[in-house]
């Protein structure tokens, strides 16, 4: 089994979350269908869209300007729709994968 | 911070470090795993009921051996895939992480009922089930919370009919319940044991199986092994530098691994004495020799997390943050960010901060020529060149300390 950085966020997904439909887009974008939906306020289970980013990789900035290129990345590859929400994965060395959402503007709170 | 405790726990766990030590350098099996009996210096008779029975083992048993764990250094990950190599290492000292699980290597037990290969009554919980379960609990709570809200908002518009208020108050209590059974912890953690699987359950299983499954089962039927062990960069030189008990084939001695650890942590070719990877390595290694066991941090953005014994035991108590008091790498309202987020899990955050050497005092040990016959002693004065020390970080609430 080959182990780039992405293709190790392929497995990760299909075997440990046993998410449905995962493709790999470029170096950067993986997307797919959780096995429920993410968050209780969605209508329904929606593809979601993983940025894959590796811990200890370079030039990782977090910028505004960089978070606006992955939504039109996205929108790209999903039929010019600009989704609401995409997922930052961040890669540990020893195989652990973070994942948190990031929203496209301000979204109301959820109570935990 | 105990979590439930389990007999058996400490029967799989005895060993703290993936090391055996069997026999004296007499090379006397003293294997811990042999119930010799007392010594008492009184009474000669039990010396010689400890001779005859040592002489007994001694015949009897072979002294066990510490056979080298393998691991591959592949596309930038050091890998462990034997399965009893990956058993041993994470039974003996909280080694690495399966890579399709939690932590502890579980993929394929798990896959093995998930897609009805093997048949049981009773199935042993992994950790990820007990995550599961308490998840799906908290999403029921959260329902009923939900609905108990939508009621009390109908009760302030005075919308609200006699029956929905039986069925708040009965909310009420069953809230007030569940709140009470999440903090005593109700299905307990860590470890596993056996529970009645559950029947409903049973009957919804007929899932499709996916693709991706179906590739995983070879022409005799059986599953696949995909998992391996990942360890981490400071784990890898830890188990090779300090215990010795790993072999890697793809590095000719210490120093090349030295080198590939630090040159991925750093764009820069040379290696400078405030590498990362250095300064993760000592913070690693001097907690671990304290007797800590040492896990990343990254799932509470920090950089290590200490448990006693080991997570199927305690839950971590400390979170740590490793200050380089060269860079500055941290702000304090970076830091406050942390330990608001550490403090949320009933952690206590720790600032440590490493000094480090110039240059060329680094220079000095690390090229020095004379030590090449003994690599070992060279990383130790190496290592000796930089000090550790921390500091507890902990957010005061002056209304709530109130006396």
């Amino acid at each position: 089994m080959s182990s780039t950085l992405i293709e190790q966020f392929k497995t990760n997904l299909i075997h440990y979350n046993l998410w449905n439909n995962v493709k790999i887009h470029n170096d950067l974008i993986i997307s797919g269908i959780p096995s429920t939906k993410l968050v209780s306020t969605d209508d329904s289970n929606q593809i979601e869209w993983i940025m894959c980013i590796d811990k200890l990789g370079f030039g990782k900035e977090l910028s505004i300007k960089i978070i606006n290129s992955w939504f039109k990345q996205v929108q790209s590859l999903n039929n010019n729709f600009r989704p609401s929400r995409i997922t930052i994965g961040i890669m540990n060395d020893d195989g652990t994968i973070v994942y948190y959402f990031v929203y496209d503007g301000i979204t109301k709170p959820r109570q935990n | 911070m105990a979590k439930k405790n389990n007999k058996n726990l400490n029967k799989i766990y005895k060993y703290p470090l993936p090391l055996i030590i069997s026999s004296n350098s007499n090379g006397l099996n003293l294997n811990l795993n042999l119930n010799l009996p007392n010594l008492f210096p009184h009474n000669p008779i039990s010396w010689i009921w400890y001779s005859i029975k040592l002489l007994y083992y001694n015949l009897r048993y072979d002294v066990p051996s510490n056979d080298d764990i393998n691991v591959v250094y592949k596309d930038g990950i050091f890998k462990i895939e034997n399965e009893s190599s990956m058993r041993k290492i994470w039974r003996m000292g909280f080694f690495g992480k399966g890579v399709l699980s939690r932590s502890e290597p579980t993929w394929k037990e798990r896959t093995l009922i998930r897609l009805n290969l093997i048949k049981t009554d009773k199935c042993k919980l992994t950790m990820e089930d007990i995550t599961r379960q308490r998840r799906a609990e908290r999403t029921d709570f959260k329902k009923k919370r939900q609905k108990l809200q939508d009621l009390e908002l109908k009760k302030r518009k005075d919308e609200i009919t006699d029956e929905e208020l039986k069925e708040m108050d009965e909310l009420d209590k069953i809230l007030v319940e569940m709140r009470k059974a999440s903090q005593v912890g109700s299905i307990g953690s860590g470890g596993s044991f056996d529970i009645e699987k559950d029947e409903e359950e049973d009957e919804e299983v007929e899932e499709v199986i996916r693709e991706e499954d179906s590739k995983l089962i070879d022409s005799n039927g059986r599953l696949i092994q995909i998992e391996y062990v990942q360890l981490q960069f400071v784990e890898t030189f830890f188990l090779k530098f300090a215990l010795n008990t790993i072999k890697i084939s793809n590095f000719a001695n210490l120093t090349e691994l030295f080198k590939v650890c630090c040159n991925h942590y750093s764009e820069s070719n040379s290696i400078n004495p405030d590498n990362k990877f250095i300064l993760e390595y000592l913070v690693y290694h001097y907690y671990r020799s304290m007797g800590w066991c040492v896990r990343s941090g990254i799932k509470f953005g920090t950089d290590y997390l200490l448990y006693k014994r080991g997570p199927p035991f305690m839950h971590a108590e400390f979170c740590l943050l490793i200050m380089d008091l060269n860079s500055n790498n941290l702000d304090w309202f970076q830091v406050f960010t942390k330990a608001r987020v550490v403090g949320s899990v009933k952690k206590t955050l720790v600032l440590v901060y490493v000094e480090t050497p110039t240059i060329e005092e680094f220079n000095q040990v690390f090229y020095d020529n004379n030590e090449v016959d003994d690599e070992g002693l060279k990383f130790l004065k190496l290592f000796k060149l930089y000090k550790i020390s921390e500091v507890i970080y902990k957010r005061w609430n002056p209304s709530r300390t109130r006396d």
